[in-house]
């Protein structure tokens, strides 16, 4: 294709899908059978996702060159300062995502949004830290009592003061 | 047609009335407001708002759910063109072009342009309605599982051809897309399929959730690259929101054959506004001169989606309405609300309640004004959102995007998912995959499969089914030129330069 020559994921990406499809596939069919209607009804969709996923991965490698793939790898290793920042960044966004799922509950709304919001501004805008700490407070007010009030979705409320 | 004349001029003079109108108004905003939210979309709008119309007659209940619904529509695409953040699936195409315009400081015309293609894509259809209402959903009532089922493959697949730069990759991630919906318990027969035991994936993954986590997520994730280049500061101070004579000139044969077929699509069950915004964008990139324009903020690439998902709007409510049949998501919730208030949505609708029904149609182009009126002099306050600093932008994407995802699904595991789709579609975008087709399996696939099956069950296994019909037939062709066209196209394109040289 076109894209010769050129750093790509191609062949990896075509690898990966394939293998994934056949994991699919056979997922697929170890699903518990039907007791109604035909044993396999529910397994027939997917077999037909996970077929044609594994033909397409197939002739994507196929279609692409393992240079491409091994050009691309090289240059994944050699990511420099700024990339590397970056990527930690999305992990620690992740990690702190996921810890607001955990708090979301126990702490309520205001006070869990309050902290991930924070701590996402210190994160992107260290220099700030008031002006982060006002839009985080008024963010999670605001939305709390748009979406309470006016738009009658509960929200997890204040622990103690179930406000 | 007397009698349709007779019927809409009654329909005019209960949809006039003051009360009427405050209603259709304060549901249009409220709409509007709730739809420029990321991941809150029409459906979640009008189910979120229906608590309002509780104390009201059927009539001003149905006027202002629909209120609503074109608010939302309206709304939808404002957060698609300013922060690259669809509402709901039927806004996903408005960011196609409507972002990239933005970008290039032409948000001006992308907001005008999207609301004046709305006004007419939902004027146009509803005209289409007082006369055609019973002719479409005849025909739509012929579609068997096996024509709907070929319906969303040829959808499908002129999504995946649609992606520019490899079509194999196009059918990859809709795959996957496809595959994100077999998770859950299976309608028919009631088997727990890749839930890994884990309760609150037995209903399955809501697709809001996936496009809210490779839309919204995924797109800061990429752009946290652009905050440490330290970002150009954005535009604060705008021209007035309007479109230049050039730019109407290039919109206005995009708009006038989006929006039949918009209306076409909206009409089918099953096919909404995203099916309809996503076809009527391929088609105008199929017949513009300059299609390598399209994703670049080509404004026919806004123009005609947008006048598509408003007309699609309209035609939605045809199955509903006429035939007890709800094609969407939205008309779906809408529905339910008419039977919880004693109504009987149906073909006996126009004959026993003709005020609700014609009250309904006359009031859409009473909406329409009101939301064209609001939507492009407030277009100029929310563009403002784009001042904001990017670094304290993001943060609060992030957040309006965990909210609007417990607002759908009240469980903090989708807290879980949406960050699972925010990686997700940031690895798809670095190894060059397409997520428009994955979003659009996500939407289609439940139905998909299900048709599937049904089809298959009515043929005893027969696959014969699938080519029993002349729609059928059509449709295959449809598919097939869909994937061959830009194959053949390339082979040529390819031939020449040979030549050339």
């Amino acid at each position: 294709m076109e894209s010769k020559g050129k750093a790509n994921f191609d062949a990896l990406v075509g690898i990966v899908v394939a293998v994934c499809g056949l994991i699919y596939l056979l997922a697929s069919y170890l699903l518990p059978r039907s007791t109604v209607g035909a044993a396999l009804s529910p397994s027939y969709f997917p077999f037909l996702l996970g077929g044609v996923l594994t033909v397409l991965g197939v002739l994507l490698f196929l279609q692409s060159d393992m240079s491409s793939s091994k050009q691309a790898i090289k240059d994944l290793k050699k990511m420099s300062e700024k990339e590397k920042a970056n990527t930690k960044l999305i992990a620690i966004t992740c990690v702190a995502s996921i810890m607001y799922g955990v708090i979301f509950n126990t702490l309520g709304f205001v006070i869990s949004t309050f902290i991930f919001i924070e701590f996402m501004l210190y994160l992107t805008n260290r220099k700030e830290m008031l002006k982060n700490t006002i839009v985080s407070i008024c963010f999670s007010i605001i939305i709390y009592i748009l979406f309470s009030t006016f738009l009658g979705i509960i929200l997890p409320p204040v622990p103690f003061l179930n406000i | 047609m007397g009698d349709i004349l007779t019927n809409l001029f009654n329909g005019f003079l209960i949809a006039s009335t003051p009360y009427h109108i405050l209603m259709v108004t304060i549901g249009g905003v409220l709409g509007t407001i709730v739809g420029m939210l990321p991941g809150l979309g029409p459906a979640t709008g009008v189910a979120v708002l229906l608590p309002l119309t509780f104390s009201m007659g059927p009539t001003a209940a149905l006027i202002t759910m629909c209120g609503v619904y074109y608010g939302a529509m309206f709304g939808g695409s404002r957060s698609s063109i300013l922060i690259n953040t669809p509402g709901d699936g039927a806004a996903l195409a408005a960011t196609f072009d409507g972002y990239p315009m933005a970008m290039q400081g032409r948000a001006e015309s992308a907001l005008a342009i999207s609301a004046i293609a709305s006004f007419i894509g939902g004027t146009v259809s509803a005209v289409f309605m007082v006369f055609v209402a019973n002719p479409i959903a005849d025909f739509a009532l012929k579609f068997g599982p096996a024509e709907y089922f070929l319906l969303m493959i040829a959808a499908l697949a002129m999504t995946a051809s649609m992606s520019e730069k490899n079509m194999l990759k196009g059918f990859i991630a809709t795959i996957i897309g496809l595959i994100i919906t077999t998770v859950g318990i299976d309608a028919q027969s009631g088997v727990p399929r890749f839930t890994f035991g884990i309760l609150e994936l037995q209903t399955g993954i809501d697709f809001l959730v996936a496009i809210i986590g490779i839309y919204a997520l995924g797109e800061v994730f990429k752009s946290f690259r652009s905050l440490q280049d330290g970002t150009k500061k954005p535009q604060t101070k705008f021209k007035k929101i309007w479109i230049t004579k050039e730019e109407w000139k290039k919109s206005m044969w995009p708009i006038i054959r989006s929006t039949p077929l918009g209306f076409f699509i909206g009409a089918l069950p099953g096919a909404g506004g995203t099916m309809a915004s996503l076809m009527a964008y391929n088609n105008e990139r199929n017949f513009s001169k300059h299609p390598e324009e399209f994703g670049k903020g080509a404004i026919e690439g806004l123009a005609a989606p947008e006048a598509a998902n408003n007309a699609a709007s309209v035609g939605a409510l045809i199955p509903m309405l006429t035939l007890g049949i709800p094609g969407s998501g939205t008309t779906a919730v809408m529905m339910g609300a008419l039977l919880m208030l004693g109504i009987q949505p149906g073909p006996l609708l126009f004959s026993q309640h003709p005020d609700i029904a014609w009250g309904l149609i006359a009031s859409m182009f009473i909406g329409n004004v009101i939301l064209a009126v609001i939507n492009i002099p407030l277009a100029g306050v929310l563009v403002r959102v784009l001042a904001i600093p990017a670094k304290i932008l993001y943060p609060l994407v992030l957040g309006l995007a965990f909210v609007g995802c417990y607002a759908i699904s009240n469980s903090v595991i989708d807290f879980y998912l949406l960050t699972m789709f925010g990686i997700l579609g940031y690895v798809m975008s670095k190894v060059d995959l397409p997520s428009a087709p994955l979003v659009l399996g996500c939407i289609v696939g439940g139905t998909m499969e299900q048709s599937y099956r049904q089809a298959i069950k009515i043929s005893n296994g027969s696959m014969k089914i699938f080519f029993s019909s002349g729609v059928a037939i059509a449709l295959i062709v449809i598919t097939l030129v869909s994937i061959l066209y830009p194959i053949i196209k390339s082979h040529y394109a390819k031939k020449k330069i040979s030549i050339a040289q």
